[in-house]
């Protein structure tokens, strides 16, 4: 098991929400964008370590990953991560399922890294609203590669805290399960912590 | 402003309902503010009380909001319900219209429950 | 803000292949590069005090638009793709089309406040080269698709002929097995001159009649596909003494002699289809006796090794008949072609001959020729690869002559189930087999059959495959079980058909050999002497 830190009820609760809202809105305008009804829900909250989230996400499957840098109160890095094949069929499907595999293949890095850019964003941006504070985001990465290789492409490291979200996309009839994941450093999870603290305080 | 008024707040996040309680006090102090996580509750509470204002949150697991209002205005006609949510999407708005709900943008903001406070006492 | 008195950013941000605009806190345009003049007709300076909505309304409501306004609230910068976006603002390029764009849009922030770039790169080429892509990979999958339908009619096609060759097949042979089996029993009955003369011409004709059969179904097998090379253990010397005993008859009232030479190094035994090899040896030897009133047929049989499992064997036959023109030799192997329509008339013959000839031997990696001289003779080769048996087992379907004299002498006793449903057939063969001793069970179909063998045992059980209610295979599957652990009765296939993998399917099913219809006399006796025990037993 983890060592999960020490954040309580309330302020899993708060998180929780915050993501909710942000996904939701993720969901509007990605069924904005290709007008088709699109749905994301965040059935799974958790911290885990960084060995956990390798095995979570199993050893030898090929991920496809867009990632933004964020600083700000705290540094992260979020990424959003779909298995390769999942992601094809996000792709296909939101272009209305009229392109052959081959040709979804060739825009798979530019049609995710859109996807990821939005629901990132939102993210972020319910992050900053809710939290109260402003972050410096980079233009997302487009990664395809084994979780291994894309977590040490991200600098982690073993005493990483990774606040971990499985969000499940529904569109055209198909459930599709993806993760969100913010890679915090030590310190940047303690700043995160006390602002949590602050907010909640603001309640009672 | 009218007093004694009943409000039942649910939402499956204790800190939504706790946010949206504190913003009530504050600008309805002399209200009752009762609160329950899921429509199961929801249905106990508003049979055991008279609810005047129902704030309901969209996404909830079992029934979803609007499902629960659906199910509610009919047997409490007089009262006045309030959907929550984040997700501005044309056909949600559409289907709160249709029930005479109104749509609430999240995050939790004093400007936002002020707007259904507004809507509450008109 | 961007300065634009930093005049080297500014010859950079004139100079480049790609838009940019940039707005100041207010939203409204600082920067209008060359490039977005260009591309959209429009030219603004930086005191315009223009927002982007009034040079671009077709952005309201877009991605683009959200995309701005969240680089203000949150400082988040976006990637608008042209996979989801196709052409967001209006730029056309220097043929009127409208670009296809990429666009970044990039918070920025200075001394002055918030600010953003928008970004933007004609992307038209690539998209171009993805949709010359997409249509070569719908092309592809479309002729594929068109080949795997083709592929199914053709193996649709196939199958019915292959059903309809063994339905005719069978539909021709048994008849033909009917008249051929009843003329020999015939014969063996008290007849006068005149009948015997007459029953001669009935099994000339028969036999004729079979011989043209015969061609004509082994030619649509082989254009079918259909037929299969078997193998088994002979002699070669065996096979050219058979067909040229066979042929005996045709020499009557011709001054031919048949000679043959054997080359000095030949095997013991060969591993072939020794029946397909003899068919080849009778349509060559039948035309040289034919086509010769006078003088020598040789036949030689020279070999070459190959490698220390194969050897190829070359066998000539060579005859001093009249030859032919040497301009008709090319298509000699064709179907229907004979020298000349006269021949047909004199000779007789389908036509068909050497082109099966030639088939077969190319069924059997070898080739086939031929050399004459009109007036003087010719001589027909061909070449075939064979396999060497280490054994000296020879095929239990050698024939010797001596068979039909010892016809009369009962050495066999016992009882044998005779499972087949034609009468005269079961006529045939129960007069064939009474003959040698046996005792005789008749069954009708493979259910009656299963009942026979229920309720005694048999030295041997010929099961016809065809019949009505339960056919052959089903009859010996169902008979097996039976026997389970039990004495094992030999069963032998009676089939008129020869196709490829109907002699396994025999075997799959438990039989232990086969017979194809119309069966000789000698296949009955040499089939019999190898599954049962004879009584006398002759060396």
């Amino acid at each position: 098991m983890p060592k999960t830190p020490k954040l309580n009820e309330l302020e899993i609760d708060f998180l929780s929400e915050v993501f909710n809202i942000g996904v939701g809105n993720a969901a509007s305008s990605l069924s904005q964008m290709v007008n088709q009804p699109i749905k994301l829900s965040v059935p799974e909250f958790t911290f885990l370590s960084t060995e956990d989230l390798i095995v979570l996400l199993g050893q030898d499957n090929l991920l496809c990953s867009v990632s933004q840098k964020m600083e700000g109160l705290f540094s992260a890095q979020s990424l959003l991560l779909f298995p390769e094949n999942d992601s094809l069929e996000i792709v296909k499907k939101m272009l209305g399922d009229q392109l052959s595999d081959e040709s979804i293949a060739e825009l798979q890095n530019e049609a995710m890294s859109e996807i990821g850019n939005i629901v990132l964003n939102a993210c972020i941006g319910s992050l900053s609203e809710s939290l109260g504070t402003k972050f410096k985001i980079d233009l997302p990465e487009f990664e395809r590669a084994k979780p291994k290789n894309i977590l040490q492409s991200k600098n982690l490291n073993s005493d990483d805290l990774i606040l971990f979200i499985r969000i499940e996309l529904t569109l055209s009839e198909s459930k599709i399960s993806g993760y969100l994941a913010f890679l915090l450093g030590f310190e940047s999870f303690s700043l995160l912590h006390e602002n949590l603290k602050e907010k909640l305080a603001n309640l009672f | 402003m009218s007093d004694n008024k009943t409000v039942l707040i649910v939402d499956d996040s204790k800190v939504s309902r706790m946010m949206i309680s504190a913003i009530i006090k504050q600008k309805q102090p002399d209200w009752v503010l009762l609160e329950s996580e899921n429509a199961g509750e929801t249905r106990e509470l508003a049979k055991a009380n008279t609810i005047n204002f129902f704030s309901i949150d969209l996404n909830m697991p079992g029934k979803d909001g609007l499902e629960l209002i659906d199910l509610l205005k009919h047997k409490y006609s007089d009262a006045k319900f309030a959907l929550l949510t984040a997700n501005i999407q044309e056909h949600t708005h559409e289907s709160a219209k249709k029930l005479g709900a109104m749509c609430i943008n999240k995050p939790i903001t004093e400007k936002s429950i002020s707007e259904m406070l507004d809507f509450f006492n008109a | 803000m961007i300065s634009e008195h930093l005049s080297i950013y500014h010859l950079v941000a004139e100079s480049i292949d790609v838009g940019i605009i940039g707005l100041d806190k207010n939203k409204k345009i600082v920067i209008w590069n060359r490039w977005i003049s260009d591309k959209s007709g429009y030219t603004l300076d930086h005191s315009s005090q223009k927002s982007i909505e009034e040079i671009f309304p077709e952005i309201s409501g877009t991605r683009l638009i959200d995309a701005i306004e969240n680089a203000y609230k949150f400082g988040a910068p976006a990637i608008i793709s042209n996979v989801f976006n196709r052409s967001p603002l209006s730029l056309f390029n220097d043929n009127k089309e409208k670009i296809i764009q990429h666009i970044n849009v990039i918070p920025v922030t200075d001394e002055q406040g918030k600010g953003c770039i928008i970004q933007v790169t004609d992307v038209s080429a690539s998209v171009e080269r993805e949709k010359a892509l997409e249509k070569q990979v719908k092309e592809r999958k479309s002729v594929e698709k068109e080949l795997r339908d083709t592929l199914h009619e053709l193996e649709r096609a196939s199958k019915v002929k292959s059903d309809f060759l063994a339905s005719m097949s069978h539909e021709i042979r048994t008849p033909m097995n009917g008249i051929i089996g009843m003329t020999r029993l015939l014969k063996k009955t008290d007849t006068s001159n005149k009948q015997d003369e007459y029953i001669r011409i009935i099994d000339d004709s028969a036999n004729s009649l079979l011989t043209v059969i015969n061609d004509i179904l082994d030619f649509s097998k082989i254009e079918a596909g259909k037929l299969a090379i078997e193998e088994n253990i002979f002699e070669i010397t065996d096979i050219i003494e058979d067909t040229v005993n066979l042929l005996q008859p045709s020499l009557e009232n011709k001054e031919v002699k048949i000679k043959t030479i054997y080359d000095s190094n030949l095997s013991y035994s060969y591993l072939g289809d020794s029946e397909r090899i003899k068919q080849i040896l009778i349509n060559l030897i039948s035309n040289a006796i034919k086509f010769t009133d006078k003088g020598t047929i040789s036949i030689s049989v020279q070999k070459n090794n190959i490698d220390n499992l194969h050897q190829s064997l070359k066998i000539s036959v060579s005859d001093t008949g009249i030859g032919i023109d040497e301009k008709i030799l090319p298509s000699l192997f064709n179907v229907f072609t004979q020298a000349d329509s006269s021949t047909t008339r004199k000779y007789g013959g389908t036509g068909l001959g050497l082109a099966i000839s030639k088939k077969l031997v190319e069924l059997m990696n070898g080739t086939i020729g031929v050399e004459s001289s009109p007036g003087k003779g010719s001589t027909f080769w061909f070449t075939i690869v064979l396999g060497m048996s280490s054994s000296e087992k020879v095929s239990a379907k050698t024939k010797s002559n001596d068979l039909f004299s010892k016809l009369h002498a009962k050495r066999f006793s016992g009882s044998i189930l005779l499972v087949e449903d034609v009468l005269v057939n079961q006529m045939i063969a129960t007069s064939i087999l009474t003959e040698l001793g046996f005792d005789i069970v008749i069954a009708q179909n493979g259910q009656e059959a299963i009942d026979a063998f229920s309720r005694q045992s048999f030295l041997l059980i010929f099961m016809d495959c065809q019949m009505p209610v339960m056919d052959g295979y089903e009859a010996t599957k169902r008979i097996r079980k039976l026997e389970s652990g039990k004495q094992h009765t030999p069963i032998i296939a009676l089939t008129a058909l020869a196709m490829k993998g109907d002699s396994q399917k025999c075997f799959d099913s438990g039989m232990d050999d086969y017979l194809t219809k119309p069966y000789e006399l000698d296949d009955i006796i040499s089939c019999v002497n190898k599954w049962t025990k004879t009584l006398n037993p002759q060396s």
